[in-house]
């Protein structure tokens, strides 16, 4: 039998460690490689995820961004809208109004009524209260009130006997009415030959007319109901 | 020369280990490592992909609130809207359509006496006076004389021949058109010793229409007023 030589027996020795140490390190690898692998798939599940919710608030903010802008154009019609709003209940009577010109108050007849004769003929009437009113607005008159009362496109003026219906409210007498312009033009309007105070006088209703600076004219009260009336549409 | 066993199998042996080690030395580096996906990337990926998500949701929620608020102003618009409509028809500076009463009155045919005043035989403006109170007394929510729309400081008076109305003469016939309940201001009219009573009286002719359906004009004239302003009380704009 052919003797082993010892260098023989050492190199196989080393042979079979090195190839052992491979093997490990290769098991080894492979192990770590899956972990690697485990690990790297979770984030990138997870990177997944953000990077959907991230593209889908760049869309959502994109859309928003538009949509402000929208209602930025909008919000400039709101401005708008609330001018012609002001301007409008102004004209129709329902905000309160300052300004000079003229409080007329009128009293019924302190004339003593002769037998037989009609004692109405010395109180005032609606028809007086709106030749008033009429001739004030004629002569360039605002804005008017009367005992309180907004004068509007919409208001009555009705007389029964002491008192007088006006915005569907009752008012009693002296009738004190306001109204906003120029205080010599309203006044001489009254006051003309022919005109309403002397009509009046002769019945002896007391008209005291006064020129003042700067009054109030109250805001008409009544709302904004319509029942018939209705914006017309186009057809 | 002669090779001996253990020359053959020592080369083998070196050849054996020699491949095993470039096979481990490409996976740990090279192509062999894109292979295996580097968690390492993924991480610097998802951390920059999750600061910007969270940026994102701040400045959406910061973007969803402008937009609530301006939403709310929609709201607002559409309240306005309403108000205006509203309000325009009180201030007639808007068409208006609606049920009522069509009023003609025509006084050419009174007859004026020899020597009589043919103005005291024509329309006075009290009478028209009269007759637009006695329909708003009876609930009339808009009125128009012939073509002008009655407004807060319209005037009806005597100008000459015509009667002024918003500054504009208007001859006979004149049409009064209210919008209201038909019937309520027909019968307010025709109430007996009532407006339409003196009238025919006089010899004024008049006739009477109820319509379903009237359209008043929206005021024409000017409106600015030069010497009423708001009060201080008045939100003004």
């Amino acid at each position: 039998m052919k003797r082993i030589k010892d260098w023989q027996i050492s190199l196989a020795v080393i042979f079979f460690l090195l190839g052992a140490l491979m093997a490990v390190q290769f098991r080894l690898q492979r192990v770590q490689n899956r972990i690697y692998l485990a690990r790297a798939e979770y984030l990138a599940e997870l990177y997944r995820e953000a990077d959907q919710e991230r593209k889908d608030l760049q869309r959502e903010a994109e859309a928003l961004r538009r949509r402000l802008a929208r209602l930025a154009v909008e919000k400039t019609a709101l401005r708008d809208l609330s001018s012609r709003l002001e301007r409008s209940r102004m004209l129709a009577g329902m905000t309160e109004l300052v300004g000079p010109g003229v409080i007329v108050t009128m009293s019924d007849s302190v004339r003593e009524v002769r037998p037989g004769e009609n004692p109405e003929l010395y109180l005032i009437h609606d028809e007086d209260l709106l030749r008033v009113i009429n001739e004030l607005f004629a002569a360039g008159a605002e804005a008017i009130s009367i005992n309180g009362q907004r004068y509007v496109a919409r208001t009555e003026v009705r007389c029964a006997g002491p008192t007088a219906s006006i915005n569907r409210v009752r008012v009693g007498t002296p009738f004190v009415i306001k109204a906003i312009g120029d205080p010599l033009t309203l006044e001489s309007a009254l006051r003309m030959r022919g005109g309403v105070v002397e009509a009046l006088s002769a019945w002896g209703i007391v008209i005291k007319i006064e020129r003042v600076r700067q009054l109030t004219v109250p805001a008409y009260r009544g709302g904004l109901q319509f029942s018939y009336a209705a914006p017309r549409k186009e057809r | 020369m002669r090779l001996h066993s253990w020359q053959v199998s020592l080369a083998i042996g070196g050849l054996v280990l020699g491949l095993l080690v470039a096979v481990q030395l490409r996976n740990l580096s090279g192509r062999g490592r894109d292979l295996v996906p580097r968690p390492d990337f993924y991480a610097r990926l998802y951390q920059q992909a999750d600061a910007e998500r969270q940026a994102l949701r701040k400045e959406v929620s910061l973007l969803r609130q402008q937009v609530s608020r301006l939403e709310q102003g929609k709201e607002a618009e559409a309240a306005l809207n309403l108000e205006l409509e509203r309000t325009n028809i009180l201030a007639g500076l808007s068409e208006v359509e609606g049920p009522g009463l069509e009023i003609v009155l025509d006084s050419s045919k009174m007859r004026v006496p020899p020597g009589g005043d043919p103005e005291l035989y024509s329309l006075q403006d009290e009478d028209l006076l009269s007759l637009i109170n006695e329909l708003l007394a009876a609930g009339a929510e808009a009125l128009a004389i012939n073509n002008e729309r009655r407004v807060a400081w319209t005037e009806v008076r005597r100008a000459g021949v015509g009667i002024s109305v918003n500054n504009v003469s208007l001859g006979e016939p004149f049409v009064i058109r209210a919008i209201g309940d038909p019937v309520a201001l027909e019968s307010a009219l025709r109430l007996k010793g009532g407006v339409i009573d003196s009238l025919l009286a006089w010899g004024i002719e008049v006739t009477i229409e109820r319509k379903d359906r009237l359209v008043l004009p929206a005021y024409q004239g000017p409106t600015e007023f030069k010497y009423a302003r708001l009060s201080r009380k008045e939100p003004g704009i």
